[in-house]
């Protein structure tokens, strides 16, 4: 039943040593609450290299999601600075980043083609242009012929594969995907997670992903990041050396289970 | 439901469905109406019955349209001041968490406050012509704007702002792509409580002081004794607010098209 | 801090109300209002007291307080009951709700002068207008109190073998009492403006005809202190009736 992974080949496209896609350094967070200031993240130091599919997971409250806003420029960091390509993010930078939320946070009274389109309408892209864009995505996400329904009348899956379309509308090198199946039932997340890396198969942009589904992680992810309960730290970067294109056959092989275990474990220890 | 209600009526043969029953006791209560005063059981000076209203109104129809006209052009214009004012007023409100907590409680006891007590007030300041109904109308319909347009701004869901903000919308996409249309909803029911209640600001302002509209016209029946036309004045002031009503609602409708509970077949 | 969060907003809107009374004050002593128009603060204010000790003004008070009070003693058990008539029988309901909903959304100000040609213009006559102003948002709020009460408590406490008298006690009771409240206190909301309306209309007495009488008369410091008693009226009842309200609803949101 299970196939001998045991000597799996090498992840494919070998990382040239050029500039990172991420550059995080010395991130610390610190918010205030009703009773006193809690350190959330420290002392955070992460290079992420162009065209890698990141996990991020930990235990709940390790400030992942902290994390990853703040490298979308939505949350502001108490200490250190992040670089994406190079330049530092003092704000939301849609042209670097794409976004895709767990709500899939869709306009509700704009047509799934429109909210596809809806970052290039805020960069004053004609109607016209930005529609043709929105429509190639839509195609590519697996939504042809839904272009005019509203959200409410998609599913929870299709939702969000509008919300990827929506990140992926710039064409920005890095991808930020905070939980973004979490909201979904086990075989709508299998399949969309199947669809994503199909789509990041032929574009190959950065992806940094969190998510709470160790299944999930080492499924899709070149790297897995495992930050430590409050405050965060980078506890271990675990090199998921899984040939791709993946297959849902590679899970129930042995070596899909250590890494799967070895992740677990690094996290059970923290709560 | 209508099921479960009808069947017994069929089976029992003298029962009737609710809403005959409605219709029923409305046709009864006009019958009584019309035949009371006529009969003699009620002075004709206090209940005119309803066709006697109906005529002896139309056949001042020209003075009553010139009355109506004039009023209708207060709500208009009163209108303009309890939409722009409240609707500025409820989104700078609604955007400021601070303000919200600040502002809507004095805004809520205001709302709740007996307001036609200031109409004295209004014409002492601005006479008893059109200046002062408009003052007054507007500031009655003011609070309900301000009160539903914040209250839709408050509920705006955070995850569209969030995602907004990370596609890079500054203040002003912010407002007309994300706010606006997410609050409308909101917005256009606190329009429809407001364009009710500056059509009885007008109406009752001009029945305390005026020199021209339908209030006054009622008011001046009322005073001679003309009973008939009092109830055709109240008739029309009945349709002009359900006129005024259902085009805001029709407005409601089409703003909240989008949303799952309404039905689509409109479309 | 929460505490903290809510002192800074009650202190603002201390603020705000006391930035209200300056501003007159400074409008009116600055010339920048006339003052024979809009008398200062500093001159009203001592004029509600001294409109409180007068013992005509006090007898106009307590009337329009009595026509108040009885048309809210009226419609409260009024409007209740046929709420609950509605809400409790499907067949009624059906018939007549639409009929009570179209009437709460009718401007109801302008049948007045009805009233005055059915019952005059004295006292009877505001009692009526004031029932008929607060009965229909009360017999709206009731019958949608009752559909609110939870239809999964009901079936739980019929399923434990309670009786129709404790569910009424146990259920009915507790999760209507905020709703009805609310309706009451929008009921007597459109009470008082309706008396209030009323007596500025045509009257003998009360606080609505002071008003017109000093307003025609341009006797603005009485018609400003005037306003202030009766926005204070109004902010007492609304508020005990909130409070209540509040103390009743405590279950719905901590």
């Amino acid at each position: 039943m299970s196939l001998d992974l045991a000597e799996p080949r090498q992840a494919t496209a070998p990382m040239t040593p050029e500039q990172p896609a991420i550059e995080i350094q010395g991130i610390t967070h610190r918010y205030k609450t009703g009773r006193g200031e809690v350190l959330a993240l420290k002392d955070i130091n992460l290079s992420i290299a162009p065209g890698r599919f990141v996990g991020l997971v930990g235990p709940s409250g390790c400030g992942k999601s902290s994390l990853l806003m703040m490298m979308a420029g939505l949350v502001r960091p108490s200490e250190g600075k992040i670089d994406v390509r190079g330049a530092p993010i003092t704000g939301p930078a849609p042209d670097r980043l794409g976004v895709v939320f767990q709500e899939a946070s869709l306009l509700p009274w704009r047509t799934a083609l429109e909210n596809v389109a809806f970052p290039l309408k805020l960069r004053g892209v004609p109607r016209a242009e930005r529609e043709a864009r929105a429509e190639q995505l839509l195609h590519l996400v697996g939504l042809k012929g839904f272009e005019n329904r509203h959200p409410h009348e998609l599913s929870g899956g299709m939702k969000q594969r509008v919300a990827i379309a929506r990140g992926f509308c710039q064409d920005p090198p890095v991808l930020l995907m905070d939980e973004p199946f979490a909201a979904l039932d086990e075989q709508t997340r299998m399949t969309l997670g199947d669809e994503l890396l199909r789509i990041w198969d032929q574009h190959r942009k950065t992806v940094v992903f969190v998510t709470h589904g160790l299944t999930e992680a080492v499924y899709l992810c070149d790297e897995v990041v495992v930050l430590s309960g409050r405050p965060g730290e980078v506890l271990a970067r675990i090199e998921i050396d899984l040939p791709r294109p993946r297959t849902w056959e590679m899970m129930a092989s042995e070596h899909f289970g250590r890494l799967r275990e070895q992740i677990w474990s690094l996290i059970r220890r923290q709560s | 439901m209508s099921a479960t209600t009808a069947s017994p009526a069929r089976v029992e043969g003298w029962r009737l469905s609710p809403v005959a029953l409605r219709w029923l006791c409305l046709a009864i209560l006009l019958v009584l109406w019309e035949i009371a005063p006529r009969a003699g059981w009620v002075p004709q000076v206090i209940l005119a019955a309803p066709s006697a209203a109906l005529i002896d109104g139309l056949a001042e129809w020209d003075i009553f349209a010139s009355a109506l006209l004039f009023t209708f052009t207060e709500i208009l214009i009163s209108l303009c001041f309890a939409y722009g004012l409240g609707g500025l007023a409820g989104l700078v409100i609604g955007l400021s968490p601070f303000g919200r907590k600040v502002a809507l409680p004095l805004a809520s006891s205001l709302y709740a406050l007996p307001l036609v007590v200031i109409y004295p007030v209004m014409t002492a300041w601005f006479g008893i012509g059109p200046a002062s109904k408009i003052w007054f109308a507007s500031l009655y319909g003011l609070f309900p704007v301000i009160l539903s347009t914040a209250a839709g701004v408050q509920l705006v869901d955070r995850n569209l702002i969030t995602m907004a903000r990370a596609q890079g919308a500054r203040f002003w996409p912010m407002i007309t792509e994300v706010i606006i249309p997410a609050a409308l909803p909101a917005v256009v029911s606190g329009l429809r409580v407001g364009g009710a209640l500056v059509t009885v600001g007008v109406v009752v302002a001009e029945m305390l002081a005026a020199t021209d509209g339908i209030g006054f016209l009622i008011t001046q029946y009322r005073t001679m004794f003309q009973t008939p036309q009092v109830y055709f004045g109240i008739l029309l002031v009945l349709v002009l607010a359900g006129g005024l009503d259902t085009l805001i609602s029709r407005l409601e409708r089409r703003a909240s098209r989008w949303r799952p509970q309404q039905d689509h077949r409109h479309e | 801090m929460r505490a903290q969060a809510d002192r800074r907003v009650s202190l603002a809107q201390g603020a705000a109300v006391l930035a209200f009374f300056l501003l007159w004050e400074a409008a009116s002593r600055s010339g920048l209002a006339d003052a024979r128009l809009l008398p200062p603060p500093s001159i009203v204010l001592p004029k509600v007291v001294e409109l409180l000790a007068d013992e005509t003004f006090r007898r106009h008070l307590v009337i329009t307080i009595q026509e108040m009070l009885l048309a809210g003693l009226i419609a409260a058990p009024l409007g209740i009951g046929i709420g609950l008539a509605l809400a409790e029988s499907p067949y009624l309901g059906r018939a007549f709700k639409p009929f009570f909903h179209f009437v709460a959304a009718v401007p109801k100000s302008v049948f007045l002068p009805v009233f005055i040609l059915l019952f005059g213009i004295g006292f009877g006559q505001k009692v009526a207008f004031g029932v008929f102003q607060a009965l229909f948002v009360l017999v709206i709020a009731t019958s949608a109190a009752v559909a609110a009460v939870p239809e999964e408590l009901l079936r739980l406490a019929r399923a434990n073998g309670a009786t129709r008298r404790q569910i009424w006690v146990e259920i009915h009771w507790n999760a209507m009492l905020p709703l009805i409240l609310e309706g009451l206190r929008l009921g007597m909301i459109f009470n008082i403006a309706g008396v209030i309306f009323a007596e500025m209309y045509v009257s003998r007495a009360g606080l609505g005809q002071r008003f017109s009488t000093w307003g025609e008369s341009f006797r603005m410091p009485e018609l400003f202190a005037g306003v202030l008693i009766a926005a204070g009226l109004s902010i007492i009842v609304n508020e005990t009736l909130r409070a209540l309200e509040r103390r009743a609803g405590a279950w719905r949101t901590s």
